[in-house]
């Protein structure tokens, strides 16, 4: 089998990681299947009510439908260098949710945060949700100004990402 | 193996579901549909202002946000494929290959009273086709399956087409 490597039936049978990269740079997938090179690795995702995740995707589908294993979910406050992770286990995301998703190298993922203290998840949720409060104040505010001039401000509660 | 299979392997977990408002549904996943639409036994249903115990509940897919399932799932899941596929497939494969796609057309023959005029071995098969059909159903499944069954053992009738093709 091994010195075949390129004919039909070898390829399809067993292809190494390489040639799986190799083949999927081929292409320019633009739909869902743009992450099919990210299954088993360990991926952040943005949610719309701006959550992020950090876990190791293992199946999804047409709808961006997530698996996620070892999940954990993190609160940044890079103004005040600081940071909130909890475990979250095994996670089901509807597709519709996400905002954006990207791998993540894990070598240098813990970099940034060594230079970040530390804080409990629950104080974090605590001051997240007071500044999504106050962010959808300002942003009714600005949109009822620019209604004063005939424009539109696009702006939902549940898109606070 | 898709997320949504996943979480119809899952029935009977429990599992908390987060909603796209933010309130929070924990319970037992009693049944799952294809646009992700949930019924759940033993419900609590936790939302900013109050908590409510409900023994079941219908959610609509569309208003999920998240799903925390449990940590052994996938694990799970692969096991119960595994034990699917060395036993209950099986069977069902081995008796289509050996039944080929000739079935079809002996039945075609067949059906023109040239019963008779048929070798002996062409005969045969069928019988043996006949047979293996009326176990198949025993297998039981569909309302169909039954149909079928009814119509050949009382007139001897040939199968239609439509139900012999896979």
């Amino acid at each position: 089998m091994p010195e075949n490597r390129n004919s039909p039936a070898a390829s399809s049978s067993k292809i190494t990681e390489g040639e799986a990269d190799l083949y999927l740079d081929q292409y320019n997938f633009t739909t869902t299947a743009a992450i099919v090179g990210s299954v088993d690795h360990k991926i952040f995702v943005l949610l719309r009510d701006g959550r992020m995740l950090f876990g190791i995707l293992r199946t999804f589908d047409q709808y961006a439908n997530l698996i996620l294993q070892h999940c954990v979910e993190r609160i940044y406050f890079t103004e005040e260098n600081k940071y909130a992770e909890t475990d979250r286990g095994v996670f089901m995301v509807r597709g519709e949710n996400v905002v954006m998703l990207g791998e993540v190298d894990i070598d240098k993922e813990d970099k940034p945060l060594e230079a970040m203290e530390r804080i409990s998840f629950d104080e974090a949720t605590a001051i997240k949700q007071q500044r999504d409060e106050a962010r959808f104040k300002m942003e009714t505010r600005k949109g009822k100004q620019l209604a004063q001039y005939g424009l539109i401000h696009d702006f939902h509660k549940s898109d606070i990402y | 193996m898709l997320p949504l299979y996943l979480l119809t392997n899952a029935k009977g977990q429990r599992m908390l579901i987060e909603l796209k408002n933010g309130e929070t549904i924990e319970g037992q996943l009693t049944n799952v549909d294809n646009w992700m639409n949930l019924t759940l036994a033993n419900v609590t249903h936790t939302s900013p202002n109050e908590i409510l115990q409900l023994p079941e509940i219908y959610l609509r897919g569309n208003f999920i946000k998240y799903i925390k399932l449990q940590d052994d799932i996938i694990e799970k899941v692969k096991q119960s494929n595994v034990q699917q596929q060395s036993q209950g497939h099986h069977q069902n494969r081995d008796f289509r290959r050996r039944q080929g796609g000739r079935r079809d057309n002996d039945r075609r023959f067949n059906q023109g009273g040239g019963q008779r005029r048929h070798e002996g071995r062409g005969n045969y098969n069928n019988g043996g086709n006949r047979r293996s059909y009326g176990n198949r159903q025993a297998e039981g499944n569909t309302a169909m399956g039954g149909f079928v069954q009814h119509h050949q053992t009382t007139s001897q009738q040939p199968t239609p087409l439509g139900q012999v093709q896979y």
